[in-house]
């Protein structure tokens, strides 16, 4: 940690990692999984918060919904800190999208291959505003994924975005989601630099 | 990033008890979404107090800064420690 010559503890550096996705990908669980702190839960009773508004359809057991955003922290160490931020899916809260990404490292796009179509506004935002970012295939409820080529045709992106599986409520799973979140961020960068690095 | 600046006379007439309890957990650095989570008060919420609270020369904010996620080495040191988790 830095010393800033007053008897005050320097701040660590706090990098921003986003997770985005559509309604019930599982944005809340991915959090959850990782942070070591008690996550801000924000999710409400759908009977009370959404019903009206929220599109159920393949998510019909989700009983809550994320009613404004999701946080969760990962000390590296003491002078570095990564924050978690989930992006709440519903169009709704769509004007909050910019300024939690503003100063982001990146993202993970969570997608449920039952609602593939969901995760296409996070991705076509990332896309416009050049922010480095992955997609991340939740298998909860012990699905099998189609190939991730074939996904990766369906959503058409790019061969240099990476596309991984893993299971959000898994934080060993979910770790190495970010892992190549950040080793994708370094490769934008590296080549964005022109290999100056 | 929030941190209390600890003026030895700071004046806290009028201030809301949410401002005290925001100060009161701030003396070391602390993150706005740490602050929500800890009071249970949304973030937005957090942002307007802590606008306050640096107005009157309480507080120092440190915004997030876009040069930082480019900065390779730092990167570098997230990745690792993320693969030490």
């Amino acid at each position: 940690m830095d010393y800033d010559g007053s008897d005050r503890v320097a701040a660590p550096v706090a990098v921003k990692i986003l997770v985005a996705g559509g309604f019930g990908a599982g944005k809340t669980t991915l959090v959850g999984s990782l942070t070591e702190i008690q996550p801000l839960r924000t999710e409400e009773d759908l009977s009370d918060a959404g019903t009206l508004v929220d599109e159920l359809a393949g998510v019909e057991g989700k009983q809550t919904t994320t009613v404004a955003m999701d946080f969760g922290r990962i000390a590296i160490h003491s002078g570095l800190w990564v924050y978690l931020f989930g992006m709440p899916g519903q169009q709704r809260f769509w004007f909050m999208w910019d300024d939690l990404s503003s100063g982001t490292l990146g993202a993970v796009v969570l997608a449920d291959t039952r609602r593939l179509a969901d995760c296409f506004p996070a991705i076509d935002y990332f896309e416009r505003r050049d922010t480095p970012f992955i997609v991340a295939l939740n298998c909860f409820h012990g699905r099998r994924f189609p190939d991730l080529d074939e996904v990766r045709r369906a959503l058409g992106i790019e061969a240099r975005v990476p596309i991984v599986s893993c299971d959000a409520r898994e934080g060993r799973s979910c770790r190495d989601a970010l892992v190549v979140l950040v080793e994708h961020a370094i490769d934008a960068l590296t080549a964005s630099a022109g290999g100056r690095y | 990033m929030v941190q209390a600046r600890g003026s030895s006379q700071p004046d806290l007439a009028d201030l809301e008890p949410e401002h005290l309890a925001l100060l009161a957990r701030c003396q070391r650095p602390m993150s706005a979404a740490d602050l929500s989570a800890a009071l249970d008060l949304p973030l937005g919420v957090i942002r307007i107090l802590l606008g306050d609270l640096r107005d009157r020369g309480l507080v120092d904010i440190d915004q997030p800064r876009p040069e930082r996620v480019r900065n390779i080495r730092l990167l570098r040191e997230v990745a690792d420690g993320l693969r030490r988790l």
